[in-house]
C-alpha cells in the first residue's frame, strides 16, 4: 500500500486513488488522417518498461484530480508526482532502468 | 521425558488454577501457563505426529517457532486449526487435541509410513503418482485424506473481527531488551510511540532469564519501563499483537488476539481478532533471534527440545520438561541454561560442547557446579522410541568427522543450541536482502530500504548489554528521523554486565558413524520431516537454486515456515554444492510471520457489511409496499411488487399491463445525473457523445451514445439543454461514476482549456417516471404551472415548475414506448412526491412497477441495455445505431469504427428473435446455432442477451447478437440448452411492439 | 382535485437518515448524529471569480489553502479541490440566497450547484470518536496532525466522505466533533458502519 503525494492535497494514503496508466500518451489531432496501424499505435501500444515509469494517477476519492507520477515498477519508489501539462522532471537515469 | 511443575519460580500465579481438556484427558495448569507449559507440566510428551513419517513428536520450542505442538483449539463453531500450543494462553475449559493423527496421537495407523520410510524419499509423491498421469486425481483424493493438520471450522463463526487503521511515528516491534529500550528513549524524545509485542507479557527473551539489570531482576527493570510507557498518552502498547507483514511505504499489518484469553464474561462484546493496518514513519525491528536445533540422529524424538526453551519453560512457567538433562551446543549461550536449570535444582548430566575449548568465563562455573563438561565431542544421535531416553556421546576427530564407539548417557531431555538466527523476517519482507555474517554464523539485515532500524539480537547483537543500547539509540535515531529533537532525550537507565562470549562455531549437520540416510534420521524441518539427506538427494538430482531445493523437499513449507531449521539445510545444501552460504542465499521471505486468520482479514466486511448498499429516497416505502429488490451495482432496485400469492411471472405481467393501459410508475433515482456547465458545454458533449449537442435547442432533450476510443458502447443516456451553457446529462445506473470520471480526464489532461466544469447530481434528485395512456391527466393535477399539453410540451423536451409541491424538472422522455413524464424532484422531497402521486393515481389505477418489468417493456421496443446486450465488444453500427452517429464530427472511439475489423460486414449484429413455440422463453447467455448437428464442435454463431415474456403481445420475445444477422433475418436459429433440448427460433427485427411510435401520442 | 395540494404548498421533506437517528447513542464517550437539512452548494471556477461574490451572499472566505475549512458569517466553506469547494449554509431550503449567488456570478465561468438533497452530515463526537472513525478512514486524525481548521476527503470503508472537525467544541483535542459529509444513497449504509465501528470501540473502553 503506497503513499502517494498528490500535487494538491499531498501525501495520502493510496487507498484513496486509481491509477490510470502510462502517461504522456496524446490523443492524435486528426484521428482520421492516421492510418490503421497508427490509430492502433495511440490506442493499444504502451511501453511497459522495467525501473522508472510515467504513469497517471487520480485522487479519486479526495480532490478528483488527475497527475503524474515517476514510479521505479521494481522497487515501487515513487520519486515524483507532477501536474498535468507539466513535462516529467529530469531522470536521473535513462527511462527504463532502475 | 517426564515433565514436572517446579516448587517454585516462574512468572504463573500459582493461587489460579485452570482445568483443560487436552486429548480428551482433563488436565490443570495455572494463570500465566501457555498450553505447551501446562502439557509439559503434566508430564505429556507426545503432542502431535509428524506430517509424513507420522513420528511421535513433542513440544521443541517455546514461542512462534513451534513446529511440532500444532493443535486443533477449542471445538464446535469456534475451533480454530493449527495454533501452536506454546503460543496459546491457558484459559479455564480449554479445550486442545493434537492433529494430524488418527485413532490417537498415542497409536497412529500413519506411522506405518515411517517403518516404510526407505521408500518415501523427498519427490516421492511426484515421482510415482504423476504415472500415469491420467490417474493422478483419483491417487490425490487419497493422499490428501491422509495428509493435512487441523480441520476448518464447518459451522458459521459466532464472533466478529475488526479492523483498525493507525499511524505512528515510531512502531516498534518486540518488547524484550532491545524493544523496550527504544520505546522508551523514542517516547522521551516526544514521539508518538507503538510498541507491540506477540507474548502475553512484555518483556520479551528478559521473561525467561535470569540476568540481572541494575544489579535488580530483569523483572523490575520491565515493570518500571512498561508504567512509564503506559502513562505516557502518545505510547500505544499492544500485547498479544504480530507484527506479521511488512509492506510498502512503511506500511505494516498486525494481528492482535483479543478474546481468546478471556473468559466469556470478559470477553463482552469485545472482537476476537483485530487486523491493525499500521503507517509507521520509522519502524524499530527488535523481534530477537531464533535458536537454532543441531541436526543430529532422531533429533525428533519428544525431549529434544531447543535450550533457550528448556530454560524459558524453567524460569518463566515453572516447569522442568525432564528430570535429567544433557545440554548440547556449539555456543556458549547454552553454558547459561545449564546453570539455570542446576540452579533450579533440575539434574544436568552433561554439557556437550562441539568447540575444542569450550567458552570462556561460564566454564569454571560449570565445573563449580559440578556439571560434566564434554568438549571436543557431540550428540550423534537419541536412542528411545516414544521419548528421549539416553544419547550416544562421539568425540570429534581433527577432520570434524566422529570415530570410536559412543558414550552413552541416560537422560530425558537433550536440550539442544546450534547457535542463534536472527528473526529477520520483516527486514527481508520490507525488500531489504538479509547478508550472511561469519562471525555469528547467520543471516543478517542487510541495508534497510524503508524507515527502519534494527536493533538487538535481530540484527545478530545478541548479548544484553548489546540489545540496550542499540536499542536506546535505535529509538533516538527513529524519533529523529520523524522530525523530533531526540537531543535532549534521556536514555533509560540499565546498567548490565558486559560479558564477552567465545566465538561460536558452526555445525550444521553433526557428524555421524553412519553416512546420512543410512543412519537415524536427522530431521531439519520437523513439521514436513525433510531431513539432512532429502537435502543432499535433491542436489544429487540436478537442483541448484534454494528455492527449487525448496519446493522439491518441503524445507520450511509447514505453518511454521522454517524458521528453525531452514537455516541448516540451506548450509547442508551449500555444501554439496560446493558453494558458500553467502551464495547459497536464503529462501524469500513473506508474510504472514505467523498465519493469520480468515476472520482477522475479512475484519468487518461480511454480511450486511460485504458491499456498499445505496438506497433511494423512496426505498422505505418500496420495502412497505413489499417489493422484492434487485442489485443493480451497489443499489437497491425494487424488482417486481409481489401482490397477495403472486409469482415473479404473474406479478411482472400485471405490472406490464397496467403501464401499456392504464399507468405505470417507476423509481428511476439511481440513473447517474452529471450537472455540465461552461460556454464550452455544447462542444465538449459533442466530443464525447457520438451524435450532437451542440445543437440542441434548450429546453429540448436528446438520447446520446457514448463510446470508448476502441469504439465499442460504453454508455448510453438522455441529456437536456437548461441553457445555452448548461446541461443535464443522464447515464446509466451502473455506469454514473465511470462516465463522469472518464469526462474529468478527458477535461483535465487533454482538454484544459475547454471551459466545462462537471458536477455529480445523482443522488441531489429522486426520479419518478410515469408512463401509461393516462400519465398525463395524472400530472396534470399535480402541477399548476406546467402546461401538459402536447403542443406546449411535445414528445423529447422538459419543463421546470412545481410538482406535488416541490420544485421539479419533468422529462418527457420515454423507455416504455408510452407517453412518459420523468418526474425529478431534490430527493430531500421524494418519499412525500412519490408517496403523493400514488395516492392521486389511485383512481387512475396507477402501479408501481420494478426492474424487471421496466426491462420487458424496454425490450418490446428494442431498446437497448448498455452492459445486458452489448458486452464492450459491440459498436453502434453492430446495434443498427447508425442514427446515433454523426458524420459531421469527430468524437471519442469515431476512427475506431472504420478499423478493418470494425468495418466488417459479419459481425455480430443485434437483431430479434422469436421462438418457434409462443411460450418458450430463451434463456439470456445461450449461445446459438445454425444448425443442429450433434458433431461437435457446432459453430456457435451468436447468443441471446435479453429474453422475456411479454404479456403485452402474449409471447415470448428476445434480443441476440448474432453473426451476419441482419442479413439473415427471417432464418432459423438454434439454441442447444444444458438440459438436452434445442430451442428454435426465427430472427427477426429487434422492435416487437408499436414499431411507428405511436403509443407516444396515446 | 381539493384533495391534493397546489403548487403553492411545500411537499414534506425526508433528510437521508431521518429514519435511523438514533438519539440514545450520543454520550461522552461516541455520539452519532446526523445534522439534516443544512444547504450544500458545490462550486466550482476561480477562487477570483467567486470569492466576492461567496462572501457577499454569505459572509464567508473561501479558503485558498488546500485541506482547509473557513467558518464565517452564515456558511462554511471547505477547500475541495483546486478550483473546487463545498460551501455549507443553513438551510436547504435557502433558495433565495443561491439564487442571489447565482445571480452574481452569471458572467463568470463557475459552477454554482445545490447539491443539499444529495448529501448529507454525519456528527461523530465524543472521547473516542477518532476511534470510531480509524475503523475505516486512512487518515491520521491525531491532533498534531488534524486539527481544527483542517477538512479532507477521504473515505470510510468504500464510501467517500468528507471530514471537518468541528471547531466551537470545547475541546477538540480530548473531546473532538467530526463533521463527517457523505453521500445521500449511501449515507444509512455508513450510519450503520459507522455505529457498527462504536460497538467494537464502546466494548474495549
Amino acid at each position: 500500500m503506497f503513499i502517494i503525494d498528490c500535487p494538491w492535497c499531498g501525501e495520502r494514503d493510496q487507498s484513496e486513488f486509481s491509477y490510470g496508466g502510462e502517461a504522456h500518451i496524446v490523443r492524435p489531432v486528426e484521428p482520421e488522417a492516421l492510418s490503421d496501424n497508427e490509430w492502433a499505435d495511440y490506442l493499444f501500444m504502451r511501453k511497459n518498461t522495467k525501473g522508472r515509469y510515467l504513469e497517471q494517477w487520480v485522487h479519486s476519492a479526495g480532490c478528483r484530480r488527475w497527475f503524474n507520477a515517476v514510479r521505479d515498477n521494481v522497487t515501487y519508489e515513487i520519486s515524483a508526482t507532477y501536474k498535468p501539462g507539466d513535462s516529467a522532471p529530469a531522470a536521473e537515469h535513462a527511462e527504463g532502468t532502475s | 521425558m517426564s515433565g514436572r511443575r517446579l516448587d517454585s519460580g516462574g512468572r504463573i500465579d500459582r493461587d489460579r488454577p485452570i482445568s483443560f481438556t487436552f486429548n480428551g484427558k482433563s488436565l490443570t495448569g495455572y494463570a500465566g501457563d501457555t498450553l505447551a507449559s501446562a502439557l509439559l507440566a503434566n508430564g505429556v510428551s507426545i503432542v502431535g505426529r509428524s506430517f509424513k513419517y507420522h513420528r511421535p513428536r513433542g513440544v521443541l520450542a517455546a514461542g512462534a517457532e513451534e513446529p511440532n505442538a500444532i493443535v486443533q483449539l477449542f471445538e464446535g463453531d469456534r475451533t480454530v486449526p493449527n495454533p501452536k500450543a506454546t503460543q496459546v494462553e491457558l484459559v479455564e475449559g480449554l479445550v486442545a487435541s493434537s492433529v494430524n493423527c488418527w485413532p490417537s496421537v498415542d497409536y497412529d495407523i500413519g506411522a506405518i509410513n515411517g517403518l516404510v520410510s526407505k521408500a518415501l524419499p523427498a519427490g516421492f509423491y511426484y515421482k510415482t503418482f504423476m504415472w500415469p498421469r491420467t490417474k493422478w486425481e483419483s491417487y490425490e483424493k487419497i493422499i490428501r485424506a491422509a495428509a493435512g493438520l487441523g480441520k476448518v471450522p464447518d459451522q458459521p463463526d459466532p464472533d466478529y473481527y475488526e479492523k483498525v487503521n493507525a499511524h505512528t511515528d515510531v512502531l516498534v516491534v518486540g518488547s524484550g531488551p532491545a524493544g523496550l529500550a527504544a520505546a522508551l528513549s523514542a517516547s522521551r524524545a516526544g514521539a508518538r510511540v507503538l510498541l507491540v509485542d506477540e507474548s502475553s507479557e512484555f518483556g520479551g527473551s528478559l521473561l525467561g532469564s535470569t540476568e540481572l539489570i541494575n544489579e535488580q531482576p530483569a523483572a523490575t527493570w520491565i515493570e518500571a519501563a512498561v508504567a512509564e510507557l503506559a502513562s505516557n498518552p502518545d505510547v500505544q502498547m499492544l500485547d498479544r499483537t504480530t507484527a506479521f507483514g511488512y509492506y510498502d511505504h512503511n506500511f505494516l499489518n498486525l494481528a492482535q488476539r483479543v478474546t481468546d484469553h478471556l473468559d466469556t464474561d470478559s470477553a463482552g462484546s469485545l472482537p476476537r481478532e483485530r487486523l491493525w493496518r499500521v503507517r509507521a514513519a520509522q519502524v524499530v525491528i527488535a523481534t530477537g533471534a531464533l535458536e537454532r536445533p543441531l541436526v543430529f540422529g532422531n533429533n525428533d524424538r519428544p525431549g529434544v527440545m531447543l535450550a533457550s526453551a528448556v530454560s524459558t519453560y524453567v524460569n518463566r512457567y515453572g516447569v522442568s520438561p525432564g528430570s535429567e538433562i544433557v545440554v548440547f551446543t556449539n555456543n556458549d549461550s547454552a553454558y547459561r541454561v545449564a546453570l539455570d536449570l542446576n540452579a533450579a535444582g533440575v539434574s544436568v548430566k552433561a554439557l556437550v560442547d562441539s568447540r575444542a575449548r569450550g567458552a570462556g568465563a561460564p566454564v569454571d562455573e560449570i565445573k563449580a557446579a559440578g556439571i560434566d563438561l564434554i568438549t571436543s565431542s557431540v550428540v550423534s544421535s537419541v536412542r528411545g522410541a516414544r521419548g528421549v531416553k539416553a544419547v550416544d556421546v562421539h568425540a570429534l576427530t581433527d577432520d570434524g568427522t566422529v570415530s570410536g564407539s559412543a558414550r552413552r548417557i541416560d537422560c530425558d531431555v537433550v536440550a539442544m543450541s546450534g547457535g542463534w538466527s536472527p528473526v529477520v523476517h520483516l527486514h527481508a519482507q520490507s525488500g531489504g536482502r538479509p547478508r550472511y555474517d561469519d562471525v555469528s554464523a547467520s543471516f543478517v539485515p542487510g541495508v534497510a530500504v524503508q524507515s527502519q532500524i534494527c536493533a538487538g539480537a535481530c540484527n545478530g547483537d545478541f548479548l544484553l548489554h548489546e540489545c540496550l543500547s542499540e536499542g536506546a539509540a535505535a529509538g533516538v535515531r527513529a524519533a529523529a528521523a520523524s522530525g523530533y529533537d531526540a537531543s535532549s532525550s534521556v536514555e533509560a537507565e540499565a546498567r548490565v554486565a558486559t560479558n564477552t562470549e567465545t566465538a561460536l562455531e558452526p555445525l550444521w549437520l553433526v557428524p555421524a558413524p553412519k553416512e546420512p540416510g543410512r543412519g537415524p534420521k536427522q530431521f531439519l524441518d520437523y513439521q514436513n520431516d525433510t531431513t539432512a539427506a532429502d537435502i543432499r538427494l535433491a542436489v544429487r538430482e540436478g537442483f541448484r537454486s534454494i528455492e527449487h531445493v525448496k519446493r522439491y523437499t518441503l524445507l520450511g513449507f509447514g505453518t511454521d515456515q522454517g524458521k528453525l531449521g531452514n537455516i541448516n539445510g540451506m548450509a547442508i545444501a551449500a555444501k554439496a554444492l560446493g558453494q558458500t552460504i553467502e551464495e547459497t542465499g536464503t529462501t524469500t521471505f513473506r508474510p504472514a510471520y505467523t498465519p493469520v486468520t480468515f476472520g482477522t482479514w475479512a475484519g468487518r466486511g461480511v454480511g450486511e457489511f460485504f458491499d456498499p448498499v445505496r438506497k433511494t429516497p423512496m426505498h422505505p416505502w418500496h420495502e412497505e409496499r413489499g417489493a422484492e429488490f434487485e442489485d443493480v451495482g451497489q443499489w437497491k432496485r425494487p424488482w417486481f411488487y409481489p401482490e397477495d400469492g403472486e409469482d415473479m411471472h404473474a406479478a411482472v405481467a400485471r405490472e406490464c399491463l397496467a403501464t401499456r393501459n392504464a399507468i405505470g410508475v417507476v423509481d428511476a433515482s439511481t440513473l447517474g445525473k452529471i450537472d455540465v456547465r461552461g460556454r464550452d458545454a455544447g462542444a465538449f458533449l459533442d466530443r464525447i457523445y457520438t451524435n450532437m449537442f451542440s445543437s440542441l435547442k434548450p429546453g429540448h432533450c436528446r438520447y446520446g451514445l457514448m463510446l470508448h476510443e476502441d469504439g465499442m458502447v460504453m454508455d448510453d443516456g438522455v441529456s437536456a439543454r437548461i441553457a445555452d451553457d448548461h446541461y443535464y446529462m443522464t447515464t446509466t445506473t451502473g455506469g454514473a461514476a465511470h462516465v463522469l470520471g472518464w469526462m474529468e480526464q478527458w477535461l483535465q489532461t487533454e482538454w484544459p482549456e475547454m471551459e466545462v466544469y462537471l458536477t455529480s447530481v445523482t443522488d441531489q434528485w429522486a426520479t419518478i417516471s410515469l408512463s401509461g395512456p393516462k400519465a398525463r391527466a395524472l400530472c396534470e393535477e399535480l402541477s399548476e404551472d406546467i402546461d401538459y399539453g402536447d403542443d406546449a410540451f411535445p414528445f423529447m423536451t422538459f419543463r421546470q415548475g412545481r410538482v406535488a409541491g416541490a420544485p421539479a424538472r419533468v422529462f418527457r422522455i420515454s423507455f416504455s414506448g408510452e407517453r412518459s413524464y420523468e418526474i425529478n424532484v431534490p430527493a430531500n422531497y421524494g418519499l412525500a412526491v412519490w408517496q403523493h402521486i400514488l395516492d392521486a393515481g389511485e383512481k387512475y389505477g396507477i402501479t408501481p412497477y420494478g426492474t424487471e418489468t421496466m426491462h420487458v417493456l424496454r425490450a418490446e421496443k428494442g431498446f437497448i441495455i448498455v452492459g445486458q446486450d452489448t458486452d464492450g465488444s459491440v459498436t453502434p453500427i453492430d446495434l443498427g445505431m447508425n442514427w446515433v452517429v454523426s458524420k459531421k464530427k469527430d468524437f471519442l472511439g469515431k476512427r475506431s469504427l472504420f478499423r478493418s475489423d470494425t468495418v466488417r460486414e459479419d459481425r455480430k449484429q443485434l437483431v430479434g428473435l422469436l421462438t418457434e413455440h409462443d411460450h418458450e422463453v430463451l434463456p439470456e447467455g445461450a449461445q446459438l446455432v445454425e444448425v443442429p448437428s450433434k458433431v461437435t464442435p457446432v459453430p456457435m454463431v451468436g447468443h441471446v442477451t435479453s429474453s422475456y415474456f411479454s404479456p403485452s403481445l402474449n409471447r415470448s420475445i428476445a434480443l441476440a447478437l448474432v453473426k451476419d444477422g441482419r442479413r439473415m433475418k427471417g432464418e432459423s436459429v438454434f439454441a442447444p440448452l444444458i438440459d438436452g433440448r434445442l430451442m428454435k427460433a426465427t430472427i427477426v427485427d429487434s422492435v416487437f411492439y408499436d414499431p411507428k411510435g405511436d403509443r407516444q401520442n396515446v | 382535485m381539493s384533495s391534493q395540494p397546489n403548487s403553492a404548498e411545500t411537499a414534506r421533506r425526508n433528510s437521508p437518515l431521518v429514519q435511523c437517528v438514533k438519539d440514545e447513542l450520543a454520550n461522552d464517550v461516541i455520539g452519532l448524529a446526523e445534522r439534516p437539512f443544512l444547504g450544500h452548494l458545490n462550486l466550482r471556477g476561480d477562487f477570483n471569480s467567486l470569492n466576492p461574490s461567496v462572501k457577499q451572499v454569505f459572509g464567508v472566505d473561501l479558503p485558498e489553502q488546500a485541506n482547509t475549512v473557513s467558518v464565517e458569517g452564515a456558511g462554511i466553506a471547505l477547500w475541495t479541490g483546486p478550483d473546487e469547494w463545498l460551501l455549507i449554509h443553513r438551510s436547504d431550503e435557502d433558495a433565495d440566497r443561491v439564487a442571489d449567488l447565482d445571480r452574481l456570478t452569471a458572467d463568470a465561468h463557475v459552477s454554482v450547484v445545490d447539491v443539499s438533497s444529495a448529501q448529507t452530515v454525519i456528527y461523530v463526537s465524543g472521547t473516542h470518536a477518532r476511534d470510531v472513525l480509524a475503523r475505516g478512514c486512512p487518515l491520521d486524525l491525531h491532533s498534531r496532525v488534524f486539527g481544527t481548521g483542517q477538512c479532507a476527503q477521504t473515505h470510510f470503508g468504500h464510501i467517500p466522505v468528507t471530514v471537518w472537525l468541528d471547531n466551537a467544541r470545547p475541546d477538540p483535542i480530548a473531546n473532538p466533533g467530526f463533521n463527517v459529509v457523505v453521500r445521500r444513497s449511501f449515507a444509512d449504509y455508513l450510519w450503520r458502519l459507522l455505529d457498527d465501528a462504536a460497538t467494537g470501540v464502546r466494548a474495549a473502553v
